[in-house]
């Protein structure tokens, strides 16, 4: 870590405030851009359509034609995708390993842990239990904080006891609190876990780095049985494995079927999102349950400590570190989590929000981006321009794209005064923006029927009718894409924007009922 | 199974900028009031008529547009060369009304088609306990007297001085204002002229800030406005329901004929004094 330290001072920067002088003023820029440009395109459209509605009616069509079109290229992406997940979920991964030399390879799995009930780690930790890859290739790190008290470390210890003899190894981490320079938070703690395995496990059994790949799991991560067999194959296959991390698809089927409705719609979209991504590797950062080696995690000194962002980040510490020569490789197989599921309707609703907020907190890594590539001449142009793009885009279409298109677009016939609402362009905007986002419904469609091929069978307890409200929640996508896009990626923006900077904030791991984990 | 390769997304890529390069301008023309007619585009502006009942049935230049019902009360018709064109809104039991509209280019002439039943209940006002009849409506005393309060309240006919208006207005509405002036009848719009209503314009790019409802036939002596126009009434011929809106042809239709009949609107009903006797008028 100290190298790479030395190599890159500034590649655990975490805010501007850790930074002085032109640096952090500079820094401070980059943290305030995504802000800027989101509430520029706003304002400047709520002012176009005050003073130039008929632009600004003009605009809005272009718009519309201009979402269909995306709805459909991504549409098709999705289609491929699910086409790709399928089939890979049907190959026989572990028999597709017989031809690799894999006996050497370990897999370290981290499963970060607060307050989670012991059910929900104990089912995570029983499905790898039914990995179809050697158990003894694979070791457990319980990591745990000391702040949690007695009740989280005494689960951590029993389920230690439970499964420690069927697995290479199984270790509990405790990371201490209150530790100078860490924001409390997941990336604090795996980053202590993934140090101690390292000595506790690697280090003591003398097991290559390079051999070994690090699986930043959720605590309520339940693989499928190839899961490891997979990831294994795309390790081994893969050129230059060390510079890549490999992305999962995270399903949230653990509790699908008792998710309220809104948490269903939002956590699909998550996936659908991520599977269109899969397709579109250049695009493609770290999430939740990546799997990356332990040679890069110990080059780039492992997850960076001081963000809210981790998953996504180290991506960026790696991509900075080794001069850009980082990827994501895209697997194409699932892993599954929970849809975000409170005690009552309005907690969830409270989580949802909170869970997207920080998610769209991710616009952290623009600063941070930008200030490294400012800082680094080794990264070739093309690199640092692309994925420049890509982020800033990204972040920018996520907070205004839903209210220009629901909202925004259609405010010239509000405040676009008596003479414009005259026109034949005023009475006919809602109809050809109506008629377009019509079309883009189809996109809707297409997630409905691919949703309901992906989740788990019904299950008992529940009638067809919840299936008929499972193929109709679709409909409810362009309030989500407001409620829970647009306004809390414009608010993590905002904090960005005034320095007023997010702390982690654990989703919480509820179910209401036992859950349904495998797909038949 | 591999992901979409560089060239297969290039395409896909491809195909959808041609679409939308293909699609978004002609949605963009279509929307500003542009078709295609013949070889050459032609601009079109719109009609958009706002009806106040169900059941109605709208026409233009005798083609039915559609009936209105509960949720439909508004039909907007485009794709209409510039011109005039001639709006029937018909109902069962109303009068017809007809209205000439000159449609220009990109603009949409929007109307609000004023149906008035072809009979209205006319009831006099007795003060007794006990329900109201078909001919007579039974009204406590207290009430019977705020009718005569409001008679009471003098409607004074002003003069004008080089054009300028002396009166006061006689009522006010959302922007306008009636005034009677040596007697005849005007509505004037109070506000600036870029937030004109259509009611005021012959044609969308001609508005005026006044036009005369009642002007040198009879003499007027009061008006208000009710029941979505004005009702009038002149020394000579009684009371009068007319349109607010100086496109050709306002419709105005007579409600209580005899010379001399005054009116009031109290609490919302019109009322009539007609002699001694006091009469309400309901059934709009």
């Amino acid at each position: 870590m100290e190298n790479s330290l030395e190599k890159n001072p500034y590649l655990h920067v975490g805010r501007a405030s850790d930074l002085t002088g032109k640096n952090r003023t500079l820094y401070r820029v980059f943290e305030i851009l995504p802000g800027l440009l989101s509430f520029g395109t706003l304002f400047g459209l709520v002012a176009l359509s005050f003073f130039a509605p008929a632009l600004a009616a003009y605009f809005t069509i272009l718009f519309s034609g201009y979402w269909v079109f995306k709805t459909i290229f991504l549409s098709v992406h999705l289609w491929h995708n699910f086409k790709r997940l399928r089939h890979n979920m049907e190959l026989d991964w572990q028999a597709r390993l017989l031809n690799l030399k894999y006996q050497d390879i370990l897999h370290l799995v981290i499963f970060p842990f607060a307050n989670e009930s012991y059910e929900v780690l104990a089912e995570s930790i029983s499905a790898l239990q039914k990995s179809r890859f050697p158990k003894e290739q694979i070791a457990i790190v319980i990591a745990s904080e000391e702040r949690a008290g007695a009740d989280a470390k005494s689960t951590a210890l029993r389920l230690q006891k439970e499964f420690k003899d069927q697995f290479a190894d199984v270790i509990v981490t405790v990371h201490p609190p209150n530790t100078s320079g860490e924001l409390p938070g997941k990336g604090s703690n795996i980053a202590y876990a993934a140090k101690e395995a390292k000595e506790r496990i690697l280090d003591a059994k003398g097991i290559s780095y390079e051999k070994t790949l690090v699986s930043a799991f959720d605590v309520d991560t339940v693989i499928y049985p190839d899961y490891f067999a997979c990831l294994t194959w795309y390790f081994l296959t893969e050129d230059d494995a060390l510079h890549a991390s490999f992305q999962p698809v995270p399903l949230y089927n653990n509790n699908i079927w008792n998710a309220p409705i809104l948490s269903r719609v939002l956590a699909y979209s998550s996936t659908f999102w991520q599977m269109i991504q899969q397709e579109m590797p250049e695009r493609l950062t770290t999430f939740s349950s990546h799997a990356v080696s332990m040679r890069a995690l110990v080059d780039v000194g492992y997850w960076q400590k001081n963000v809210v962002s981790e998953d996504s980040r180290i991506f960026f510490n790696l991509f900075m570190h080794y001069d850009g020569n980082y990827r994501v490789v895209p697997m194409s197989y699932p892993v599954s989590m929970d849809a975000n599921v409170s005690q009552s309707w309005f907690g969830t609703v409270g989580s949802l929000y909170k869970q997207h907020r920080r998610w769209s907190y991710g616009a952290e890594n623009i600063a941070y981006m930008l200030f490294n590539f400012m800082h680094n001449p080794r990264i070739s142009f093309s690199k640092k321009w692309r994925l420049s793009f890509i982020q800033i885009e990204g972040f920018w279409s996520l907070a205004t794209h839903p209210l220009i298109l629901f909202a925004v677009g259609w405010l010239p016939l509000f405040i676009g005064g008596h003479t414009f609402n005259a026109t034949v362009l005023s009475y006919n905007l809602p109809i050809v923006a109506t008629w377009f986002l019509t079309l883009a419904m189809s996109g809707l469609v297409a997630s409905s029927i691919f949703f309901m091929y992906l989740v788990p069978q019904r299950p008992h307890e529940y009638s067809w009718r919840r299936s008929i409200t499972m193929a109709l929640q679709w409909i409810l996508v362009p309030f989500t894409m407001v409620i829970f896009s647009a306004i809390p990626g414009l608010d993590a923006q905002v904090r960005l924007l005034f320095g007023k900077y997010l702390g982690f904030w654990v989703t919480p791991k509820n179910r209401r009922t036992q859950p349904v984990v495998q797909k038949n | 199974m591999k992901p979409l390769s560089r060239r297969t997304r290039f395409i896909y890529l491809a195909v959808s900028i041609t679409a939308f390069l293909f699609t978004v301008p002609v949605a963009v023309f279509y929307a500003s009031g542009y078709r295609f007619n013949g070889l050459s585009f032609v601009e079109t502006g719109g009609v958009y008529v706002s009806v106040p009942l169900s059941d109605a049935s709208v026409f233009i230049n005798g083609k039915e547009e559609g009936v209105s019902s509960l949720f439909t009360r508004s039909f907007y018709t485009d794709n209409l060369i510039a011109g005039t064109y001639a709006v029937q809104v018909s109902r069962e039991g109303y009068y017809p009304w007809v209205k000439k509209l000159t449609v220009e280019a990109r603009i949409v002439t929007d109307v609000f088609a004023f149906l008035v039943p072809q009979s209205t209940l006319i009831r006099e006002i007795e003060i007794r306990e006990g329900d109201t009849a078909s001919t007579t409506r039974a009204v406590s005393k207290n009430e019977y007297n705020a009718f005569v309060k409001a008679f009471a309240r003098k409607i004074v006919s002003a003069p004008t001085q080089g054009g300028v208006a002396t009166s006061t207005p006689v009522d006010t509405r959302a922007g306008a204002e009636l005034y009677v002036e040596d007697g005849n009848l005007i509505v004037r719009w109070m506000k600036d002229s870029q937030s004109v209503p259509s009611s005021f314009c012959i044609k969308p790019s001609s508005c005026v800030q006044e036009f005369f409802i009642e002007k040198g036939r009879e003499t007027t002596t009061n008006a208000q406005f009710f029941a979505g126009g004005v009702v009038y009434s002149t020394k000579e011929s009684g009371i009068f329901l007319a349109e607010n809106d100086v496109r050709p042809v306002p419709l105005v239709v007579p409600l209580y004929s005899r010379p001399g009949a005054q009116f009031r609107i109290v609490n919302g009903a019109l009322i009539v004094k007609d002699g001694l006797s006091f009469y309400d008028i309901s059934g709009f």
